[in-house]
C-alpha cells in the first residue's frame, strides 16, 4: 500500500499532461485544423458557422438556414471513424450524445433523424445534388461542387 | 401469432440502419424489445415462482412526414406486454400536428396539437424505447411502470420554445389536456383496486424546463403539473362513491455526460390528493430520488449502478401507521421500496443491443397490483433477475 502512494504523483502528473494535450487538442480542432471539413452545398454561399448553430444542426434542431432554405443534414452510420471523429473533433460532444439526443426526437414525434449515408462517395455526391445540404468529408475528399465552411466559437 | 410476427420484425430489423426516409421528408422508426425475467418472490411482469417470464416485452413503429419546414405530422403505435398490468394491445401513443412558426438560429418555437408526449423528468417520452434508457427497467419510484400510459401522453395541445443562449441551451414545454386514465391498471395502481366504474382525465397542465451546458455536458431540468382525474361510480350500486384525485409531481434532474461515464439523478416530491370517495379529503406526499452511474467501459460495454428510493408518504416513510389503519390489511413494506440495481449492456451494432440487470428490492411499493392480487401475501425483501435484446431500427 506504502508503494501505492508513492506512485500517485506521476500518475497524478500523466493525468496533467492529459488533460493538457486535450485542451491543445480542442484549440486546434476551434482553428479548424482538425482532420474533417464541414460541408455544404456549394449554392448555400455559408463560409462559416458558430459552434453552437453547428450543434443545433446536427442535432436537428434548427431546421432553416437564414435564407430560408430547408437544412437536409447528412451522416455517415454513427459507429464509423469518421462519424466519431467528426462529433469529437468538430462539435467537441460525444457520438453517444448525439445518438441519444435523436433518439429523444425520433421516438417522441418531436423531430426527424439525420439522412445516413453509405460512403463517403455517396456523401460527397448528396451533399452536391442537395440544396440546403450540409454533411463532413475528410480534408482531401473535398471536389469543387463542395463548399467547406469554418465552425468558430461563439 | 403475434409471437411468429415480432420475431421476424425483430430479424428484419437487425439487418436495417437507423430508420428510413421512404420519401422526401417521411420517415420511419421502429423498436422492439424482450425482456424474460424472473424473482425470488413477488410476481413481477408475468415472472416469478421460479419461472421465467417471457410476458414483458415492448413494440413500437412511428412515422413522420415534414412537409414543410414549419410542419410536422407524427405518430407512434406501441404495443406493449407486462404480465398483469399490460396486455400487449396496440395503442396510439402519440399522434400530433407540429406546428413552428418561429425558427431562427437562437429560437425554435410552436405548438403541437393531438396526443402528446408529456414532458416528465429526462426518460418519461421514449420510456419504452430501450435503446433511451441505462437500464431495463426505468428506475420505478419516478417511472412507476404501472401507471405508465396516464404518466406517457395526453390528449390536448403543447407549447414549446427552444432558446439558445449564452449559457445553454433551454428546452421549454407546456402541455395542456386530459390525462389518459382509462386502463384498469391505471385503476389499480390510483384506487387499489378494478371498481366497476371508470376513472376520467380531467383538464391538466404537466410543463419541464432543460437547461443543457456545452452542448449537453451538463443537463438540469425541473418538470411538475398538475394531473386531475375523476372517478365516476358505475350506478348506485358501486362500492365507491364518486371522488376526484389530484396528483402534482414535481421532478428536479441533474446529469453530468463525460466520455466514459454519466452521473445521473432525480428527485420527486409527489403530491396525491383524494376528495369525495365518500370520506374526508386526504392528502399524502410521496418521495422519490434515485442516483445513478454509468461507465462506458468502450462504445460496445457499459456497466451501471443505482439506488432508487420511493416513500409513498414522507410523514411515514416505514409504512407503520398506514399499516395500523389500513382496512384492507396492506402491509407496511408496500408504503417504500428501495432497490439497488446493477446491470451491463452490450451495444452491439447501432441497432441492436443485449442487456442482464439485477434488482435487490427492500419494500414493495411499486410492485404491479395486477400481478399481486393479495398485497398482505408480499414478500418484503426480493429480487429481479432480467435480461433484455433490444432492436431500433
Amino acid at each position: 500500500m506504502r508503494g501505492g502512494s508513492r506512485n500517485s504523483a506521476p500518475k497524478l502528473l500523466a493525468a496533467c499532461c492529459g488533460f493538457a494535450l486535450w485542451v491543445s487538442g480542442t484549440a486546434f480542432s476551434e482553428h479548424g485544423l482538425n482532420q474533417e471539413a464541414v460541408v455544404v452545398h456549394a449554392g448555400l454561399g455559408m463560409q462559416r458557422l458558430e459552434l453552437p448553430t453547428l450543434r443545433a444542426i446536427f442535432g436537428m434542431r434548427l431546421l432553416e438556414w437564414p435564407d430560408g432554405t430547408p437544412i437536409r443534414v447528412f451522416v455517415m452510420k454513427s459507429d464509423s471513424e469518421l462519424h466519431q471523429r467528426f462529433t469529437k473533433s468538430t462539435l467537441q460532444i460525444f457520438p453517444y450524445q448525439l445518438q441519444q439526443a435523436w433518439d429523444r426526437l425520433v421516438f417522441s414525434g418531436t423531430g426527424q433523424a439525420p439522412r445516413e449515408v453509405q460512403s463517403i462517395e455517396e456523401m460527397q455526391r448528396r451533399i452536391s445534388e442537395t440544396p440546403g445540404a450540409i454533411g463532413y468529408l475528410p480534408w482531401n475528399r473535398l471536389t469543387d461542387r463542395l463548399a467547406a465552411v469554418e465552425v468558430v466559437a461563439r | 401469432m403475434k409471437r411468429v410476427a415480432l420475431t421476424f420484425l425483430l430479424l428484419w430489423l437487425t439487418q436495417q440502419g437507423f430508420g428510413r426516409e421512404l420519401a422526401e421528408g417521411f420517415q420511419v422508426h421502429a423498436f422492439a424489445a424482450i425482456n424474460p425475467l424472473d424473482t425470488t418472490s413477488n410476481s413481477f411482469f408475468g415472472g416469478g415462482d421460479g419461472h421465467i417470464s417471457t410476458e414483458f416485452w415492448e413494440l413500437g413503429i412511428n412515422g413522420s412526414w415534414r412537409p414543410r419546414n414549419d410542419l410536422l405530422l407524427a405518430g407512434q403505435l406501441t404495443s406493449r406486454s407486462a404480465g398483469g398490468s399490460d396486455d400487449g394491445s396496440f395503442r396510439v401513443d402519440y399522434g400530433l400536428l407540429d406546428f413552428s412558426p418561429v425558427n431562427t438560429p437562437a429560437t425554435r418555437a410552436g405548438i403541437r396539437l393531438g396526443r402528446v408526449l408529456n414532458p416528465l423528468g429526462f426518460h418519461n417520452e421514449t420510456r419504452d424505447v430501450a435503446f433511451t434508457r441505462t437500464s431495463i427497467l426505468l428506475p420505478q419510484s419516478i417511472y412507476f411502470d404501472r401507471t405508465r400510459d396516464l404518466a406517457l401522453s395526453s390528449d390536448g395541445l403543447q407549447f414549446y420554445a427552444d432558446r439558445r443562449l449564452g449559457i445553454g441551451d433551454v428546452i421549454f414545454q407546456v402541455n395542456i389536456g386530459l390525462p389518459r386514465a382509462g386502463d384498469d391498471s391505471t385503476e389499480r395502481a390510483l384506487l387499489g383496486d378494478d371498481f366497476p366504474g371508470d376513472l376520467d382525465g380531467e383538464p391538466s397542465v404537466l410543463g419541464r424546463v432543460i437547461l443543457e451546458r456545452d452542448g449537453g455536458r451538463w443537463r438540469f431540468g425541473v418538470s411538475g403539473g398538475s394531473v386531475r382525474i375523476d372517478y365516476d361510480p358505475a350506478g348506485p350500486s358501486d362500492p365507491l362513491p364518486d371522488g376526484d384525485i389530484d396528483f402534482r409531481p414535481l421532478i428536479f434532474s441533474a446529469q453530468y455526460n463525460a466520455e466514459q461515464f454519466s452521473l445521473t439523478t432525480e428527485f420527486g416530491p409527489r403530491r396525491f390528493e383524494t376528495s369525495g370517495f365518500g370520506g374526508p379529503s386526504n392528502s399524502t406526499t410521496g418521495e422519490s430520488i434515485y442516483v445513478e452511474g454509468l461507465y462506458r467501459f468502450s462504445p460496445e460495454w457499459e456497466a451501471f449502478l443505482r439506488y432508487d428510493v420511493l416513500y409513498s408518504d414522507r410523514d411515514d416513510r416505514s409504512g407503520k401507521r398506514f399499516a395500523a389503519q389500513d382496512p384492507r390489511g396492506r402491509p407496511d413494506h408496500s408504503r417504500f421500496a428501495k432497490d439497488l440495481t446493477a446491470g451491463v449492456t452490450w451495444r452491439i451494432s447501432q441497432s441492436v443491443l443485449l442487456r442482464a440487470e439485477y434488482h435487490y428490492v427492500d419494500g414493495t411499493a411499486w410492485l404491479p397490483l395486477a400481478d399481486n392480487p393479495n398485497p398482505a401475501n408480499t414478500d418484503r425483501h426480493w429480487s429481479i433477475f432480467a435480461l433484455q435484446a433490444a432492436f431500433r431500427y
